[in-house]
């Protein structure tokens, strides 16, 4: 992928579901290192401050109060971007949402809203993005996937299913851009348990409180991961060496993981505590009273660096350095050979 | 999975778009080995001259006009089932189309149909079979994935995700079964490219024609899987030895295939027939003049024999004695100076 990207101080940034999590965390980081925002989320209001709160520290922010899942909102992304900052550099569809219980227990409703979030927002998302990049010379698409997009789990069967679906949409967007021959970098982050509002969020369908099977990240390990994208072509990130874990495994040897999984994780999704009657969610409608909340806060320890993504991130560099280490030292083990030895002397 | 399924000629059988390609051979091959059958697809007529053409042959079918798109439907054809035979014993997610051409050149509106046929209608259907076997003793679900299930094929975009998400789906559902120890199996089945009216069926943007480029294998190679999963347990079940090479080659070497595919796929997949420009397709709506054929025809003619899917559908123990004494014997020949040296 011969594209060229700016540096984030240079760039227009979008980010969807922008008030929590994720998204909030690589808002404020982007920001910190000066980039022009375009947020987007469903609550106005939360918006509104995340926006007041940046200016105070100088960055230039615009706010698009949107529903990924209606592509004509998404347009108003788009639109909104371009008439205030002339362009997009880096498109970040990040708004998500998750559903907690077993296939049987969810209601059809919900699981079509689920895709509709975090399918279709892709979608609309990306082709939004492709549209406007291919005017102005050119960008990066991130798209959030998850470890869950090469591996399936229990108990979130169409969060899992949303995402597999994500990750072909975007393998296949960028096979087309790259046979188009668009300057535009197309990036699938997938990352694993993060410590975020997720499980807050997600409705639950569960007896107990839904929970997040460790080993758990910090939300700024996938903020540095696409602000790191956004500058360098990647075609796919895992943030956290246990979401590598999970995909290998899951490719290797499927069932051994369907067993370790049945072992592990009806009970690791699930806290001590019963969830209760009246329990509110951001399904349908954002949780007005848990907005921008970067993170959960979590019982359980959250690792706040990934020495996996810090490398991998930069394995282009990396590699080579170690494919001529391991070669120097193929040559000198067959140079001692004493066979080798006669046979050249 | 020590799930126990019946021989094929006791079972009474669901199979969803069952008027065309993988769908009407399963149907026939089921029939022939005398299994009783609930057929579903949109064309009612097209059913009822199935049915008909089945029923001279003395095999017991209902039919149910239905689109697995949507939830009452499958909830109908399940009823269909009950009414008619009193239960089911393996219903088959087999309803799915595709649309040819870019992601920015397919309209939002024919995506979201595709979805709808493709996953959502294995969602509705599986959790209807899935209520209907835990009342009847058990059973099997078998869902139609495909090699695209695993990676996507550029110009198919959006069927590609919906065949992902099919993937996540079934394996999800299967842990959550095998948790309760439900005495349900759940196959993925994982065709490569098989000679159906896929392409004539789907809705095409391309300037040309759609055509899908060989390795071709023929639908009743895809019937004799599915009916094997039937009978005995599987988790997945490659169709064609091509599939299983190009999930495991993309696994390990994605850009290259990236590559490959920008190189070939854009131009394999077309004619170089132009599309007319009142081509019909069955997405919307089924294409009445192109019911009730198994194949569209394509050449070279389709593989009807595998080895690689024919080794899948033994147990594991028998591909291991099988390769295993392959390996062997090549290795014990590699080993002789001379083949000349066979004596005493």
């Amino acid at each position: 992928m011969a594209v060229q990207l700016r540096k984030i101080e240079e760039q227009v940034m979008v980010i969807t579901g922008a008030t929590s999590g994720i998204g909030l965390t690589t808002a404020r980081m982007a920001a910190e290192q000066g980039a022009k925002l375009v947020l987007a989320a469903r609550n106005a209001d939360a918006l509104d401050q995340l926006a007041s709160e940046l200016r105070r520290k100088g960055t230039q922010v615009c706010t698009v109060a949107a529903d990924v899942g209606v592509s004509a909102d998404v347009e108003r992304i788009g639109h909104a971007a371009m008439e205030r900052f002339g362009r997009i550099d880096t498109w970040v569809n990040n708004a998500g949402i998750s559903i907690f219980g077993r296939n049987e227990d969810v209601p059809i409703e919900d699981m079509q809203r689920l895709f509709q979030t975090n399918y279709w927002g892709v979608v609309h998302g990306s082709l939004e993005a492709a549209k406007h990049m291919k005017t102005r010379g050119g960008g990066a698409i991130i798209n959030l996937g998850s470890e869950l997009s090469e591996r399936s789990v229990p108990l979130q069967g169409l969060y899992a299913a949303s995402k597999h679906a994500v990750k072909a949409f975007t393998d296949s967007l960028r096979m087309e851009l790259e046979k188009d021959k668009a300057p535009i970098s197309v990036t699938l982050v997938k990352p694993a348990a993060i410590d975020t509002m997720f499980a807050v969020h997600a409705r639950n369908y569960m007896d107990k409180e839904p929970a997040l099977p460790p080993p758990i990240y910090a939300p700024d390990i996938v903020a540095k991961a696409i602000l790191y994208a956004a500058q360098h072509p990647k075609r796919d990130v895992f943030v956290g060496g246990a979401a590598k874990a999970i995909s290998s495994s899951g490719f290797a040897m499927p069932r051994v993981m369907d067993k370790f999984m049945n072992a592990s994780m009806f009970k690791q999704q699930q806290s001590n505590l019963p969830s209760p009657p009246n329990r509110r969610d951001a399904l349908y409608e954002p949780d007005t009273r848990n907005e921008l909340r970067q993170r959960q806060g979590m019982p359980n320890h959250v690792a706040e660096s990934s020495a996996y993504t810090a490398v991998t991130l930069r394995s282009h560099k990396i590699a080579p350095v170690l494919l001529g280490v391991g070669a120097l030292f193929a040559a000198w083990t067959l140079a001692r050979r004493p066979a080798l030895r006669k046979a050249f002397s | 999975m020590a799930v126990k399924l019946k021989k094929l000629e006791e079972q009474v059988l669901v199979i969803t778009g069952a008027t065309s390609g993988i769908g009407l051979a399963t149907a026939r091959a089921a029939a022939e080995r005398g299994a009783k059958l609930v057929l579903a697809a949109r064309d009612g007529d097209a059913l009822d001259t199935l049915a008909h053409e089945m029923r001279q042959r003395g095999a017991e079918v209902a039919t149910v006009a239905a689109d697995v798109g949507d939830p009452a439907d499958v909830t109908r054809i399940g009823k269909a089932a009950v009414e008619k035979f009193g239960r089911v014993d393996t219903w088959i997610n087999n309803a799915g189309i595709g649309t040819f051409g870019t992601l920015e050149q397919v309209t939002l509106d024919d995506m979201q149909r595709l979805m709808q046929t493709n996953f959502w209608g294995v969602v509705h259907g599986s959790l209807e079979a899935v209520k209907l076997l835990r009342a009847h003793g058990g059973g099997a679900i078998i869902n139609l994935g495909s090699e695209a299930s695993d990676h996507p094929v550029p110009l198919q975009g959006t069927y590609s995700a919906s065949k992902h998400a099919i993937k996540a789906f079934t394996d999800s559902l299967r842990m959550e079964l095998e948790k309760d120890e439900a005495p349900i199996s759940l196959t993925l089945i994982k065709p490569a490219a098989v000679d159906t009216p896929f392409a004539k069926h789907a809705k095409n943007y391309m300037q040309n024609e759609p055509t899908l480029p060989p390795p071709v294998y023929s639908p009743e190679l895809a019937a004799r899987t599915i009916l094997q999963a039937a009978e005995v347990p599987a988790r997945d079940l490659y169709v064609g030895g091509a599939a299983r090479f190009s999930s495991v080659l993309s696994r390990l070497l994605p850009r290259t295939v990236d590559r490959y595919m920008r190189a070939s796929m854009f131009d394999a997949q077309q004619t170089d027939k132009p599309s007319a420009p009142n081509r019909r397709d069955a997405l919307h709506g089924p294409d009445a003049r192109q019911e009730l054929r198994q194949r569209a025809g394509v050449s070279p003619k389709p593989i009807d024999k595998n080895v690689y899917t024919t080794l899948g559908m033994h147990s594991t123990a028998t591909r291991t004695v099988l390769v295993g004494g392959a390996l062997l014997a090549a290795y014990a020949l590699w080993r002789k100076p001379k083949l000349g040296t066979w004596h005493a």
